[in-house]
């Protein structure tokens, strides 16, 4: 690879949860070149200080693109719904130019950012991995609740719909699918959260994952 | 003579105490499908009805969210008549009720982000108050602006193609919609504009979320989960992301270089929410983070943000 193509290759830190898949996804399909580092936040990687430089608040995903500041200087950006609008700027994809379908798509993926992504995120908490330390049920049923209520919010929005914006498959979907797959695969929460109860929110999930260059993007960085 | 319309909704301050409220508060309009109530804020000379033009108040009939929804579904565009058109802002002449921006929310640190936004960026807008206490987010014609029921949502009655009606849900992407739309409060610069919109990402995926389990288990459940757990779980995530935010404003007025932006404006209002409704200032050692406690009242100072903090309260 020219040394020129390889200096400005997005680097991506990442390890392959929803939030980072969701990146890898985007890069793939975007076809942006890119160097994945694996950060393992099992073993507390994300609190390097050179990590912290990259991403003040120790999470994963982030990404630094090289030449991507003014005067080709490096810039850093952290949070995935901010890599995803800029990874969708650059390369001017999946995010449709028409104003109405573009502010769905961000409506959208906001949607995914302050609801899905916490909410699922913290049934997962309660539901699988705190059980021994809170045997009280509320929690529990809090976010069960809550995961149950935003599941129903995507299964009206994907009524008559391919994906959550009527232009295509769009940021918003790479952001919020991995999460949906994220409640069975590892949460084991299928029963407790009747998730038969959403066929097109399954449907839509597995239309998703048929793509094969989103499938590709699921497995970067992937646990040990 | 002034003729007023007036039907007040049950709860709803009586007009004489939003007068009395704090200064130049915006009024808002009792959310419901045929808006009928009419409602005058505190005018510089009047303090009672708005008398702005000198123009009788005349029963709104422009922006009741069902003719926005109807217009919406028909592809039109959402008109309005000047005689229809009441001024409630004192920016009489900015932009007609036709494209005034729609704002459906509640005095809540989400909402506020957005009504700050409006009166920084200055733009004209309609404030209708969806009062989340008694249910309104669940009215079919909010969840068709707004189909997560959530405050805040806007119309923007010709942002879309060919000047037709635009909603917008989610704070943060409002926040996003009107900086572009005005051109403030979101740098231009490269390396400025991303930092805003990862600390933008940071408020609504950590700050807010975490901050809102927090003030759940501390407060509103408290009789119904005693466990120790999630208390302790909320607080210690709450502590962590404000050390975050102590770190970043280390020789920083603002979380962005460039100065005050709409990453400033979503986050400061949780952290004052943290003290004026949760009253957690003991429990979260708030007194450990000089910097952001500064940077909150720094904020709170802008005359304008002040304003848009007090919007579409009770």
């Amino acid at each position: 690879m020219a040394s020129d193509e390889s200096s400005s290759r997005i680097q991506l830190y990442s390890l392959a949860t929803p939030n980072g898949q969701k990146i890898s996804i985007a890069l793939e399909e975007m076809e942006i070149p890119y160097d994945p580092h694996t950060i393992n936040i099992m073993k507390g990687e994300q609190f390097t200080p050179e990590f912290i430089a990259i991403n003040p608040n120790s999470k994963i995903p982030a990404i630094v693109d090289p030449k991507g500041g003014p005067d080709g200087a490096p810039l850093n950006i952290f949070e995935s719904g901010a890599i995803l609008m800029y990874l969708a700027e650059k390369s001017g994809k999946f995010l449709p130019q028409d104003a109405k379908q573009r502010w769905e798509a961000l409506s959208w993926l906001f949607f995914q950012i302050g609801g899905v992504g916490p909410m699922f995120g913290q049934f997962g908490h309660f539901f699988k991995y705190a059980k021994d330390k809170c045997d009280h049920p509320y929690p529990t049923q809090r976010y069960t609740d809550e995961t149950r209520r935003l599941l129903g919010v995507l299964e009206k929005r994907l009524e008559g719909r391919e994906f959550l914006v009527d232009a295509g498959y769009t940021i918003a979907d790479m952001a919020t699918f991995p999460w949906v797959i994220c409640l069975k695969k590892y949460y084991n929460g299928e029963e407790q959260l009747k998730l038969e109860e959403f066929p097109r929110v399954q449907a839509w999930t597995e239309r998703c994952l048929a793509r094969p260059l989103t499938a590709k993007g699921m497995d970067v960085c992937p646990f040990e | 003579m002034i003729r007023t319309s007036l039907v007040q909704n049950p709860g709803t301050p009586s007009v004489a105490a939003v007068a009395a409220a704090s200064p130049s508060p915006k009024s808002c309009i009792p959310f419901s499908r045929n808006n009928l109530g009419v409602w005058g804020r505190a005018g510089k000379n009047t303090g009672g009805l708005s008398t702005a033009r000198g123009a009788g108040i005349k029963r709104r009939g422009v922006v009741s969210a069902g003719r926005v929804l109807s217009s919406m579904a028909q592809g039109q565009q959402v008109a309005g008549t000047a005689d229809d058109r009441v001024s409630l802002d004192g920016r009489d002449g900015d932009g007609d009720a036709s494209s005034r921006i729609q704002l459906y929310s509640f005095a809540t640190p989400n909402g506020m982000k957005v009504s700050i936004a409006l009166e920084e960026m200055e733009i004209p807008y309609d404030a209708h108050t969806v009062n989340i206490m008694t249910g309104e987010q669940f009215k079919p014609e909010f969840i068709a602006i707004s189909p997560n029921n959530k405050i805040p949502a806007i119309v923007d009655p010709t942002g879309g193609p060919d000047s037709t009606p635009l909603r917008v849900f989610e704070s943060g992407a409002i926040l996003l919609y009107l900086a572009e739309k005005s051109g403030k409060f979101l740098p231009q610069d490269a390396v400025q504009r991303w930092e805003t919109v990862s600390w933008l990402f940071f408020q609504v995926g950590g700050v807010g979320p975490m901050f809102g389990q927090f003030g759940m288990f501390y407060k509103f459940a408290r009789d119904q989960c005693d466990h120790p757990y999630p208390l302790q779980r909320y607080t210690e995530e709450t502590r962590r992301l404000l050390g975050v935010l102590e770190k970043r404003l280390e020789g920083r007025e603002f979380l962005i270089d460039a100065g005050y932006t709409i990453a400033d404006m979503a986050t400061f209002p949780w952290v004052n929410s943290l003290q004026v409704f949760y009253k957690a200032d003991d429990q979260l050692h708030l007194s450990s983070y000089p910097r952001v406690l500064e940077w909150k009242d720094r904020c709170m100072a802008r005359p304008l943000t002040a304003k848009g903090v007090h919007a579409c309260s009770l």
